[in-house]
Formats: C-alpha cells, structure tokens, sequence
C-alpha cells in the first residue's frame, strides 16, 4: 500500500460512518473502530479477512453485497444500496443501514464501503407510515371493538410501539365509570415469543384480520386481567388522573413516591407501565395502560411524542366511532318510531274495518230481524187458529213474501261480498237501456217522472253481463228517483267516447252535498231510511267488473249525473282499468 | 175496548201486530209513518202507542216528542229492530223499548202492565 492510499484511509478513519475498504479479491484493507464496536470485537485488526467474515452473512445475501462490489470494480461507478434491514435480537429491534460503494481514486484497487446506520431515520419514516396506515384504518371502523383492537394491536405491535401488552379502559354511556373494555397481549412469555414471531412478519391491517376471527373481546387471554379496572369517574386512581390532567402520556412506577394507589401496579404485576390519555377537547373517552412484562425493557420517554400523536387520532376515532353510534342510535329509535306509526296505522285501519263490520252487522240484524219476527209472528198466528183457514191463508202468503225478502237481502249480501260474477255476450247497450226504462214505467208513473232517452244509433255491440249492468244501472235510477220526491225528469244519453261507451244518467233531483259526495260508494252509506248502502257499491263493482268506472257530478238543488263508462273491447286491461276507476272513484 | 196505536213502516209488522193485538181483545189503529200518525192522533185517541224508529219521513224519536207533547201521560213502546237506540236518551220519554222479534209475549205484557198499573 502506497502512502497515498494510506493518508486517505487515515483521513475517512476520522468520519462516523463505518468504513470499510476492500481490495479485488474481497480482502479488508483498512476498517475504522466503529465497526469493531458494532461487531464487539476488541481487539479491531481485520485487515486482511474476507469481507464474508465480517458482515453478516443474510446481509451479504440478500442484498448481494459480493457481486455489487464486483461492479464498482469494473465499471467505476460508485452504488448505492439503501434500508438494508438487520435484526439479531429475539424482540425485533431492527438496525437500518444504507451502504455506499466507491472507488477513492482509480489508480487504487479498492472499493469503500461506508455503512451508515439508519435506522432512526428509517424508524421516523416508518413512525410516519404507520400513523398514516393507523389513522387511515381508524377512520375506515365504525365499531368499537374493532376500532380498541387496531389501537391495542398500534400498541403492541413490534414495528408500531412495541409494548408487551396493552388495556383499554373506556368511559361508560353514562360518564360514571371508567371500565376495563378490551386487552392485547399474551399471558406468558412462551406465548410471547410465539405471538411476536408471527406478529413481526404481519401488516397493520393483516393483525387485524385475526379480529374478524374473534367472536368476542371476551376470548382474548387478558380479557379477565382488564375486567378487574373499574373505576368511579369521580374517584379515579391519581396516575390516571394525572394523565388526563396533562393531556398526555405519563410513566408509572411502582417506586414514585408520589403514587400511592399501587392496585393497579399489583393487577397487571409490573413495577412500571405508562398511562395514555384519550381524550378530545373536554371529553375523555379513557385511558390505555401499557407495559412490558415479558422482555422487561425500559420504557423510553423517546416515543412518547409519537405515542401522544397517536393517542390523539385514536381519541378522534372513538369520538368519530361513539357519533356513528349515537347516531345509528337515533336513527334506529327513529325506526322504531316508525314501526309504532305503522303499527298504529294499521289498528286504526283494522278497527275502522271492525267499525264497518259492526255496522255491517246492525244493518244486516235489522235487515234479517224484521222479516223473521214477521215469519215467526204470522206462523204464531196460524198455530193460534188453525182452523182459521182465512187466516192460515193470508198469514201463509205473507210467509212466504217475507221468505223472499230474506233471500233478495242473502243475494245482496253475496254479491256484496264476492263481487259479481260475470258471463260476458256481445250487447247493444241501448236495448238494456231501454227493458231498464220498461221494467220501471210504473214506478215513475207514479212518481210523475219522466224520462228522456238520448241514444247514439250507431253505437257497437259490446261484451257484457246484461243482468248485471241493468243491475247496476237500475241502482243509479233508483237513487234518482228517490231523490226526486216532486217529480222532475231523468236524461239518459249514450255516445262513443274513445274506448268506451259512455252512458249519462242525469236527474233534476236534490243533488248530494259535496260533503257526502265521496261516500256514496261506500258500502253501508245510505241516506234511504231503508236503505242498506249496498246500492251504488255493487253498482260500482259491476261495472269495474266490465273494465269500466263510473264518474259522478252533483250539485244541490240541481241535480246529479252519474256517468258510466263501459269498455267497447274485450280485451280489458285490468289494472289500467282499474287505476282509471280509482281515479274516477276519487273525483266522484 | 182498548186501543191500541201502531205506527210501523213495514206492512209486515202492521199486519201481523194488528192481527195479533186483535185476537187479545184490543182495537188495532195502525199507521204506516209519523205523519199519519199524527193525523190519525188529532181524531182518534190511542189507549197506548207502540212506535218504530227508523221510518221515512218522521222517525219514531220525533213522533215520540209530539205525542207526548199532546197527550203527556200517553204510554208508550218503542218497538225497533235495533238495540242501538237504548242508548240515546230521547228515548228514554218512553215508557218501555222492546227489541222486535217473533215472541210478542213480552210485547203484550208490556201492554198490559201500562194500561193497567194498578194490576201490577
């Protein structure tokens, strides 16, 4: 070796840096003491070992250290390999290098190797990352036990903080007790070890999962260790105190003086723990006691400024996951609410059914009393004479009308009840029209109406139940007629309207106050001393039976127009028909 | 002979009350509504009326009032198909409210107790 190349070795022997310089065949010319240091070797003459001999060899390995020294030497050109990541100790305290590679001068065959350590810088970049992936994943939870394992996991994992163990304690709903909720950690030291080889090798979010294999917090091992912490809000022990006095991480140990509640030392049997405040503004949410019982290493104050950052995004979390909670709370409540609305609604419709039912009831009573205490009475009578035969005739016949009654009213009530059953044949309307007109001459003899027929000539065959439309319209002219008590004239009017036929039936009666107007389909709504109120309900059930609808106009004093529309063809939709009959339903 | 007065819209009941009433001694005046009931009323005095409620024109509970507007101590029967009607108290100026039904043994003992109190 030249004096030259000696006085530069001399010269980088005063630098920090670990410096190693190595000839062509991988041959240490010159180390400095620190890398004796790191290596821990005394007596610090290595020149002339093989590289090989003195680095690790996973390091020589995995970064291939051999063949990029080989490259510097050929081609001339400096490298650099960055976060080279060696870990010899079992609780994964990890050293960070990055190693530079040199030619000094070309005329000198050898390589420098300047091995700075890293590893704080690595450590804050990774401080760095993991809040993020930290806070990144709070904000995904909304659960609560999920939400305490990600921060018990941040807690105890090797690459976050690290600690043996971690317990979250929360403030209950209602602010009086400070409960041990959730705890992280293994219950010995075997189980440690076997937890923190599977741990190190494990992302954030990959710890996580084992979360979703937990069918409750209550499975954890420490889960009865963290159960044992409940306080009284207002009673709290001083070291948790202090912690949410000072907003920020403090130390525990046994020996402070100033502690005198050692309880909590004795249930988690460690001499030292630290207390992490969470908290937002004024609100407190709890506390996370933390320690390392297993490896017993000290507790540095150099990660409390990290661990205060995360204890604020961690509280962030809970207040963001008890928000979510009080408002899934209040929508559920207002669900709830909703259902007893709709309960409700729907006994008051049921009860408006019991009420249409009862009344149903009291008409058909009434209805069905009357004949059969005529029956009942006449046939009394017939049994008190018999040999009366005047009389077992008269009282026989009036039996026997009165029988007749019973059935009309029986087929009233089935048609009513099962809707009308109908057999379709192609039909002019007019001549329904005009037997309807004829059946009734009488009535309206007497009554000194008369009536008016307007009827288009040209009108098509259409398909209908011929005894049920004069059914139905019969009922129409039946209303009329009662609400003409002096007399007056009906129009009846039949023309094409698109799709349909349209039949008026107009009258110069009393006219329905606007008030009653929407009842008149009503089952049971009559204005008739006798009437049933079935009149116009069956009527209506006719004629949408047909695919049609009825529209009604009226005004008092005036007069009302009933008009039906039938459809021309067979082919009735339906529901169309139907919601059309609705609407009509609503206007009438 | 006393009469008795049945104002009914349904010419069943009419029939059958009057054959009914007749064959136990009394004399039958029968009206078919209110109104001619109330005509009937300006001529004829009654011994006692039984009334209907529900008919056309004026009911029963209207004719209630101006019979005994004209004679106060008229006894009377409301006599409905209905039950409904006990409970409004118009009613209650009458002297009895007997449901209808084929039995009239009721009804005539009701008759006969207020035609004649002393016998009871």
């Amino acid at each position: 070796m030249n004096f030259e190349t000696e006085s530069v070795l001399v010269l980088l022997g005063e630098l920090k840096t670990i410096i190693l310089a190595v000839d062509k065949d991988l041959k240490v010319q010159f180390t400095d003491d620190a890398l004796c240091k790191k290596l821990g070797i005394d007596d610090c003459n290595l020149t002339g070992e093989d590289i090989r001999n003195i680095l690790p060899p996973y390091i020589i390995q995995k970064y291939n250290i051999i063949p990029a020294i080989k490259t510097v030497f050929e081609s001339d050109n400096d490298l650099e390999i960055h976060n080279l990541i060696y870990s010899d100790t079992p609780y994964n305290k990890v050293t960070v290098f990055d190693i530079e590679m040199k030619r000094i001068v070309k005329e000198i065959p050898l390589v420098l190797l300047l091995i700075n350590d890293v590893t704080r810088r690595a450590k804050k970049e990774q401080e760095l990352l993991l809040l993020f992936e930290l806070s990144y994943l709070m904000q995904e939870s909304n659960d609560l036990d999920k939400l305490s394992y990600l921060i018990l996991t941040a807690v105890t994992a090797g690459h976050a903080f690290g600690f043996n163990r971690a317990f979250l304690l929360l403030v209950d709903t209602e602010k009086k007790f400070l409960k041990g909720r959730m705890a992280l950690g293994p219950t010995s030291s075997e189980e440690a070890r076997e937890i923190w080889a599977q741990v190190s090798r494990k992302s954030l979010k990959e710890l996580l999962l084992t979360f979703n294999k937990l069918n409750s917090k209550e499975e954890l091992p420490l889960f009865p260790v963290v159960e044992k912490f409940v306080y009284r809000m207002k009673s709290l022990p001083d070291i948790i105190k202090k912690s949410l006095e000072q907003k920020e991480v403090v130390r525990a140990s046994r020996f402070d003086e100033k502690i005198k509640e050692k309880k909590i030392f004795d249930i988690l049997e460690v001499d030292e723990f630290i207390v992490i405040p969470l908290m937002s503004d004024e609100r407190t949410f709890g506390v996370i006691f933390a320690d390392n019982i297993f490896n017993r290493a000290p507790i540095s104050e150099d990660d409390f400024e990290k661990i205060n950052i995360f204890a604020d995004f961690s509280s962030l979390a809970i207040k963001g996951v008890m928000e979510y909670r009080r408002l899934e709370n209040r929508k559920r409540e207002l669900e709830e609410y909703q259902k007893l609305i709709n309960r409700l609604k729907n006994t008051l419709r049921f009860s408006e059914k019991l009420s249409t039912l009862s009344e149903t009831v009291a008409y058909i009573a009434h209805e069905i009393r009357t004949p059969l205490s005529n029956i009942g009475g006449f046939a009394s009578g017939i049994l008190r004479k018999p040999d009366d035969l005047e009389r077992v005739r008269k009282n026989a016949g009036i039996i026997a009308d009165e029988t007749k009654r019973l059935e009309r009213l029986l087929d009233r009530a089935i048609t009513f009840v099962k809707g009308p059953e109908i057999h379709l044949s192609l039909e002019n309307i007019n001549d329904t029209i005009i037997d309807i007109v004829e059946s009734m001459a009488n009535d309206l003899h007497e009554k000194d109406i008369i009536i008016t027929k307007s009827l288009d000539s040209n009108l098509p065959l259409i398909p209908i139940d011929r005894d049920r439309i004069k059914q139905g319209l019969l009922n129409i002219l039946r209303n009329a007629i009662h609400t003409m008590e002096k007399g007056g004239e009906i129009r009846i009017k039949t023309t094409e309207e698109k799709d349909f036929i349209k039949m008026e039936i107009e009258d110069n009666g009393k006219g329905i106050p606007k008030e009653i107007l929407h009842n008149i389909f009503n089952p049971f709504f009559s204005t008739k001393r006798r009437g049933l109120g079935l009149g116009l309900t069956i009527t209506q059930k006719i004629m949408n039976a047909h695919g049609g609808f009825i529209k009604v106009e009226s005004e008092v004093g005036k007069g009302t127009v009933f008009s039906v529309f039938l459809l021309k063809k067979k082919e009735n939709n339906k529901s169309e028909t139907g919601t059309r009959a609705q609407e009509h339903k609503a206007q009438g | 002979m006393e009469k008795v007065m049945v104002v009914d819209d349904d010419e069943g009941i009419r029939c059958l009350y009057e054959q009914v009433l007749t064959d136990d001694g009394y004399e039958v005046i029968l009206a078919c509504d209110g109104l001619e009931a109330v005509e009937i009323f300006k001529k004829v005095k009654p011994n006692i009326v039984i009334l209907d409620i529900r008919m056309p024109g004026m009911d029963g509970i209207e004719l209630l009032g101006k019979v005994l507007d004209m004679d106060r101590k008229l006894p009377v029967i409301i006599n409905s198909a209905y039950s409904m009607y006990k409970n409004n108290f118009l009613t209650w100026m009458a002297d009895a409210y007997i449901i209808k039904s084929s039995d009239l043994t009721e009804l005539k003992l009701k008759i006969r107790e207020l035609l004649d109190p002393k016998k009871k």
